[in-house]
């Protein structure tokens, strides 16, 4: 019922991108054709979901508690942190910030949890930035790996 | 290929320094594939500068070494974390990782490579004797029927992927929503961009591919912790019941091979359509034969682990034969072929008939590789599952976020990375299936310029969809593959009104 309605609301802006995409001249076709499809075939999908009976062998999604709301919220929030900021942090500073408070959360007592991040962090690095010579920003670190 | 010459191809491929390097190639092409965010055509990208300081032989061996095991090896990451390595691995990414947490990841990984390595040989075996004739197919292929044929392999995902027909639907139109993010590939308008330069480009597919199947599943236990708890994988055996599992599906491994060798020779197709449409032919053709949940899980692995494979060797036709590239893998072995001074295209197996033989001959050799690497990544991937649920999910999320960066080198992908883990939840727990999200997201763009450019010539007339015989055939192909299954639900729901409900 919910995923028909997400999709009802999905397609109708589709449709409304489509409508103000320019067509290419001199055809009357252009840009706004494959988001008119997808529109309306979301619609489409949607409203049939919608309208479809829940079978009874259909498990309900359990109901989160606030723990886990809250865990959650950490999960995104740290990485997206870790988003804008990695261009001035870097890797090795920054990835093991989001690591060990999840670590943390999850049980680990935070000391132990830094020490597992820091380690995690490096091996990546060495891995990724020292084998296969994939480049990574290092912020203030840049120059300290051996690779660099 | 006459004897004398598969002698000679042979003699210059068995040699110390080219089995040498195709070994070497093999092991990067274990740690390329089996790290989630990094593909086999990273792994290609990252051998060229070493392939320029080797012989045309080695290199060329080294580098269809490494994609055959890369590819095979992303199957590792897909059975254990969920997380598939290629887009075509997503067609059974789930059915492995489910098989896993009932203990049988052995099961399911021994069933992938050997399908992978019979599917591999296939595509080896129709590039060394009928490539000529496959390019020939493959260059009949218009827009139209490039078209058609994607319209088809998505069609093929939603009805064989979801818990039902309209769940399907939806993941592939998901999909296709986000491919509508960036420039038009046409007219090169932005869509969707919210005025981003980062999205001009559209959405990466690997950092939407990690968020939706490995930081949906970190996001899940962050809100459930009990979820993993309950059930955690582990690889068990490999061989108990693997040649039962092979001997009953040998009619499905041998479609995959099939479907996987055509519809991989199509340049602008590939693997990623052939797995899906492996799938369901196999389901069509070989239905009956499903008893448990493992069987179910392991009719999903079986055609589209073995079209997967073949595909790379139907890729690498017109590749060789006609210099076109079909994919983005093929791209850069063209490359390596061209800066080794042989310019592929007919006059290449004239010119250099030995080296090219026994380039597809190591192509061959690294497809039987292929099951001993991948129980070496299976005994190497066993530590880590020891690890309790709450620290493997930090470290897939450390993996996910990294590998986002370093494939696509802005922070934007780790954002995309993220939002594609929030979808990917929501999706969850909608009972809405992942894999064909990743089908839509590929073929988007392909479908889009395929139509509109087939529209624009016929002055946008739609009926040029369907004029040319290959098109109409497709055309009604896609169209059986949604009716049969609707007529015959209609069929058992007025014979058995109770049962249908």
């Amino acid at each position: 019922m919910i995923a028909g309605a997400a999709a009802v609301l999905v397609g109708a802006g589709l449709i409304g991108v489509a409508m103000q995409a320019r067509p290419v001249p001199p055809l009357p076709i252009g840009p706004g054709v494959l988001p008119a499809v997808v529109g309306l075939g979301l619609l489409g999908v949607g409203a049939a979901l919608m309208v479809a009976r829940r079978e009874p062998h259909d498990p309900a999604p359990s109901r989160p508690d606030r723990t886990g709301l809250t865990g959650l919220a950490l999960a995104i929030a740290l990485p997206l942190a870790l988003a804008a900021t990695l261009e001035t942090v870097g890797v090795a500073l920054g990835l093991p910030l989001v690591l060990a408070p999840l670590l943390a959360w999850h049980g680990m007592p935070p000391g132990r949890a830094m020490l597992l991040a820091v380690a995690m962090t490096g091996a990546l690095l060495a891995l990724l930035g020292g084998l296969l010579r994939v480049p990574l920003p290092l912020g203030p670190l840049a120059g300290v790996p051996p690779w660099t | 290929m006459t004897p004398a010459a598969l002698g000679a191809a042979l003699a210059l491929l068995l040699t110390p320094q080219v089995l040498a390097v195709m070994a070497g190639a093999a092991v990067l092409g274990l740690v390329v594939g089996a790290l989630p965010g990094l593909t086999a055509t990273l792994g290609v990208a990252l051998l060229v500068p070493f392939a320029l300081l080797l012989e045309p032989l080695p290199a060329l061996a080294g580098v269809v070494t490494l994609a055959a095991v890369a590819i095979t090896a992303g199957d590792l990451p897909g059975a254990l974390l969920r997380v598939p390595g290629t887009p075509a691995s997503a067609a059974y990414a789930e059915a492995a990782h489910r098989l896993a947490r009932r203990g049988r990841a052995g099961l399911a990984l021994g069933t992938g490579l050997v399908c992978a390595a019979v599917g591999g040989v296939a595509g080896a075996l129709v590039l060394l004797l009928g490539a000529p004739a496959l390019a020939g197919l493959a260059l009949h292929m218009s827009t139209v029927e490039r078209f058609w044929l994607a319209v088809l392999g998505l069609s093929a995902a939603a009805v064989v992927a979801g818990p039902s027909p309209p769940r399907g639907a939806l993941a592939v139109l998901i999909g296709l929503a986000l491919a509508l993010v960036g420039l038009d590939p046409v007219s090169g308008q932005p869509r969707l961009t919210f005025g981003l330069t980062d999205l001009s480009g559209g959405l990466g597919l690997i950092p939407v591919m990690i968020g939706l199947f490995a930081v949906s599943r970190v996001l899940a236990h962050a809100l459930d912790p009990k979820t993993d708890e309950r059930a955690p994988p582990r690889i068990g055996p490999v061989f108990a019941g693997l040649g039962q599992a092979l001997g009953r599906r040998r009619r499905a491994i041998a479609l995959g091979g099939g479907v996987g060798v055509v519809i991989g020779a199509i340049p602008g197709a590939g693997a990623d359509i052939a797995a899906y449409v492996a799938q369901a032919v196999a389901r069509r053709l070989t239905p009956g034969r499903t008893k448990g949940e493992d069987d179910h899980d392991l009719d999903a692995i079986a055609p589209a682990g073995a079209a997967n494979n073949a595909a790379i060797g139907g890729a690498l036709v017109p590749a060789t034969v006609l210099g076109i590239p079909g994919d983005s893998l093929t791209a850069i072995v063209i490359g390596v072929l061209m800066l080794n001074g042989i310019t592929p295209g007919p006059a290449a197996f004239l010119l250099h008939g030995d080296t090219m033989a026994a380039v597809l001959l190591a192509f061959l050799l690294a497809n039987l590789l292929l099951v001993p690497a991948g129980l070496l990544a299976l005994a190497l991937a066993r530590p880590l599952l020891a690890a309790p649920p709450v620290v493997l999910m930090p470290l897939i999320l450390g993996v996910c976020l990294v590998g986002s960066y370093a494939v696509e080198r802005t922070t934007t992908a780790l954002v995309v990375t993220m939002a594609a883990g929030v979808l990917g939840l929501l999706m969850e727990r909608g009972r809405v299936p992942l894999a064909p999200v990743v089908l839509g997201l590929v073929l988007g763009p392909l479908i889009e310029e395929m139509a509109l450019t087939s529209l624009m010539k016929a002055g946008g007339d739609p009926a040029v969809l369907v004029e040319r015989p290959g098109a109409l055939g497709l055309a009604l192909v896609t169209a059986a593959v949604w009716g049969v299954p609707a007529v015959r639900a209609g069929i058992a729901h007025v014979r058995h009104p109770r049962d249908s409900d």
